[in-house]
């Protein structure tokens, strides 16, 4: 909660997203300290490693395909000569032994400073700064719209379980599940906004600067993104939620005359929230994919189109400064639904205790 | 590729009634006549409509270039013609035939789709087999790799390697490991390739935790007690029990390749010179104002493959807890 309260604080005093959502990452772990300090710690120790690892991963595949005779001749043009190659290569150290790159590179990476771009020399960091408040909001957006949409609809197809109500939830969940993001979104972009011209086909508004617009040019992204997701987490929720109904626990509280809402709403739907949420985190990958896919369709300016961008330009250094990002971003992610985890489900917490 | 063995050898004229006399089809499919009470209830007709759908698409992977349809790159008529008698579906900013592009584009799609789930289903398994089996110190190490396989998002990995390995507009060196090869079969190799490793972590954790429940049964202690090597046990006992769950997820694995690989048509990463779901939808969206058709096509085509495999890795899931309750 107090995480929620500094993102939110800091959003509108306006320090940087970067100390907000590490102030937030230092509070909930601070926190989950407090209440199971061994499981954290224990979870801790592995982070370490998987993050090098994954840093390590990304900065082999691009230091071993690509020499750095080909860097430099994608980066200075193919006319260029010998002695601006070997001079272009000394100057980036590009021919330093392949574990002394990554420690300078990580050096840099640790504090922030991912390399400055090969191509039109602005800071990656910088680069990637710019995008990926963006992609958040996307990302969030969607995750929020998709719980919105499954909750109710889990909970209602579970409720009418084998019935006519829970047979047309599930297969629209079906059929939703199989349509790519990105079919869905070039659809809706012909219906909505090409045929019936009720919203904006593409581009991007920022926050700050038309808040009306901003949700309006957000909506169908979201939506795009949106649908799939709810259909997997509703279909999850429902298969959790018919065998909590079958409790004894939920056939008392029902002889005790709570209303079925009550039953559902109170009762239920807590114990069977769990898979939910792990996937809900897991998810989160896949939500990456999908949300670079939207951005590219709907042309907003989004770590999508970054990397879409270096991989056009050869901007290697940007490439792989936005992979780190992303697969860093998405490993602290899923540490952190671990610990919240344990908070929710106090059966974890006493067996790990 | 569990696919084949789920397709029943039905005559092709059959296949082409696609969607038309439903209670017909559901009647003479020919179904073998053991087994065939308890299940046949439970398939229904739309269980028939997917194994009919991926049959079709099977037949358009295997032998496109024998269908009666334009060459992939023959040039049918004007372009951006809407569908009309003669090109059923109506001719791409090339004028080339859409069906073509979505037949031979099945071929790509599919193709490499397919190649990656055995791929990733291999590599998965045996990791999955090994970890549950063995436990302990096997266990913890490849579960440990797996995990960090894990830990960077599908898309992004597959982007970085296809991007990293087979960069669009080709190294002067363009080689596939140890050979020759042109830019556009590197690209497909190395999407094939990313693809698998993309696979293989989803795989490996079913395969461990299936094998987990089944070598503490009876018949594998029974096995051990009789002196069976361990090799033998993971062939013989373990795996045939652990097969229908990957099978299942394979199904599911396919479904999901196939977007991934059409995404990275999106990004234009891989070879984007072919004919395949992703480029063509890629191709039309520039014309989706005036020529919907471009793109409907093509996602009508990965909508239904998707769809049927979605449909029918339920199914299997559903016939298996059968299988498993009688037991």
């Amino acid at each position: 909660m107090a995480a929620i309260v500094i993102l939110i604080v800091g959003w509108i005093v306006g320090i940087p997203l970067s100390i907000r959502l590490g102030l937030a990452f230092l509070v909930i772990v601070a926190g989950a300290m407090v209440t199971n300090g061994s499981y954290v710690l224990k979870r801790l120790a592995t982070l370490v490693p998987t993050l090098l690892l994954v840093t390590l991963f990304t900065f082999f595949l691009q230091t071993k395909r690509v020499t750095p005779e080909v860097v430099a001749i994608r980066v200075l043009g193919t006319g260029a000569n010998a002695d601006a190659v070997d001079k272009f290569i000394v100057e980036n150290n590009l021919d330093a032994p392949f574990l002394q790159q990554y420690l300078d590179w990580l050096s840099g990476a640790v504090v922030g400073d991912l390399g400055t771009s090969f191509v039109n020399n602005i800071s990656v960091s910088e680069q990637i700064g710019e995008a990926i408040p963006i992609s958040l909001q996307l990302m969030v957006y969607a995750q929020l719209l998709a719980l919105v949409i499954s909750v109710p609809a889990g909970v209602y197809a579970a409720y009418r379980a084998s019935r006519r109500g829970d047979a047309v939830v599930s297969t629209a969940a079906l059929g939703f599940l199989s349509i790519p993001n990105f079919i869905l979104a070039t659809f809706l972009v012909y219906i909505l906004a090409l045929w019936l011209d009720l919203l904006p086909a593409t581009s991007y508004v920022y926050l700050h600067e038309s808040v009306i617009d901003h949700f309006k040019h957000m909506l169908l992204p979201s939506v795009s993104l949106a649908m799939a997701l709810s259909a997997t987490y509703m279909r999850l929720l429902r298969g959790d939620m018919v065998s909590t109904l079958q409790e004894s626990f939920i056939t008392t509280a029902k002889a005790k005359g709570v209303s079925p809402a009550k039953v559902l709403w109170g009762h239920a739907l807590r114990p069977s929230s769990f898979t939910l949420l792990t996937v809900f985190a897991v998810n989160s990958g896949v939500l990456i994919g999908g949300a670079l896919i939207i951005e590219i369709i709907f042309i907003i300016p989004g770590m999508g189109n970054k990397i879409v961008a270096a991989i056009v330009g050869f901007d290697f250094l940007v490439l792989q400064g936005a992979v780190v990002v992303l697969a860093v971003g998405f490993v602290l992610l899923n540490f952190l639904i671990d610990l919240l985890y344990t908070a929710l489900d106090p059966r974890i917490r006493n067996v790990r205790a | 590729m569990s696919e084949p063995d789920l397709v029943p050898d039905s005559p092709v004229d059959r296949l082409k009634v696609d969607g038309g006399n439903v209670s017909s089809l559901a009647e003479t499919s020919g179904e073998p006549a053991a087994a065939a009470s308890y299940q046949a209830k439970k398939k229904g007709v739309f269980f028939w409509l997917a194994i009919i759908w991926l049959a079709i698409i099977l037949i358009c992977v295997l032998f496109a270039n024998f269908l009666p349809v334009p060459e992939i790159d023959e040039r049918v008529g004007d372009i951006r013609q809407g569908p009309s008698s003669e090109n059923l579906l109506g001719t791409n900013n090339l004028g080339r035939s859409v069906l073509s592009q979505c037949i031979y584009g099945a071929r790509r799609s599919m193709g490499v789709a397919m190649i990656a789930t055995l791929g990733g289903t291999i590599m998965g398994g045996t990791i999955g087999l090994l970890a549950g089996f063995y436990r302990r110190t096997i266990d913890t190490v490849l579960t440990s790799i797996v995990n960090i396989m894990l830990a960077i998002p599908g898309l992004v990995l597959a982007l970085a390697l296809v991007g990293f390995f087979a960069p669009s507009g080709g190294f002067e060196d363009q080689r596939f490991l140890f050979f020759d090869v042109s830019p556009a079969t590197n690209a497909t190799l190395w999407t094939a390739i990313a693809l698998a490793i993309l696979a293989t972590p989803a795989i490996a954790r079913v395969a461990r935790a299936q094998t987990l429940v089944w070598s503490d049964r009876e018949f594998v202690l029974a096995s051990r007690t009789i002196g069976t090597r361990n090799l033998r046990i993971i062939v013989r006992d373990v795996l045939p029990n652990v097969l229908p769950a990957m099978a299942s997820f394979a199904l599911i694995g396919i479904a999901a390749l196939v977007v991934v690989e059409a995404a990275l048509a999106f990004f234009g990463v891989g070879d984007v010179t072919g004919a395949s779901w992703g480029i063509a939808i890629n191709n039309g969206r520039a014309d989706l104002e005036d020529y919907p058709h471009m793109v409907l096509f093509p996602s009508l085509f990965m909508f239904l493959t998707i769809l049927s495999l979605n449909y029918l890795a339920d199914k299997f899931v559903d016939l298996s807890d059968i299988r498993e309750a009688g037991v």
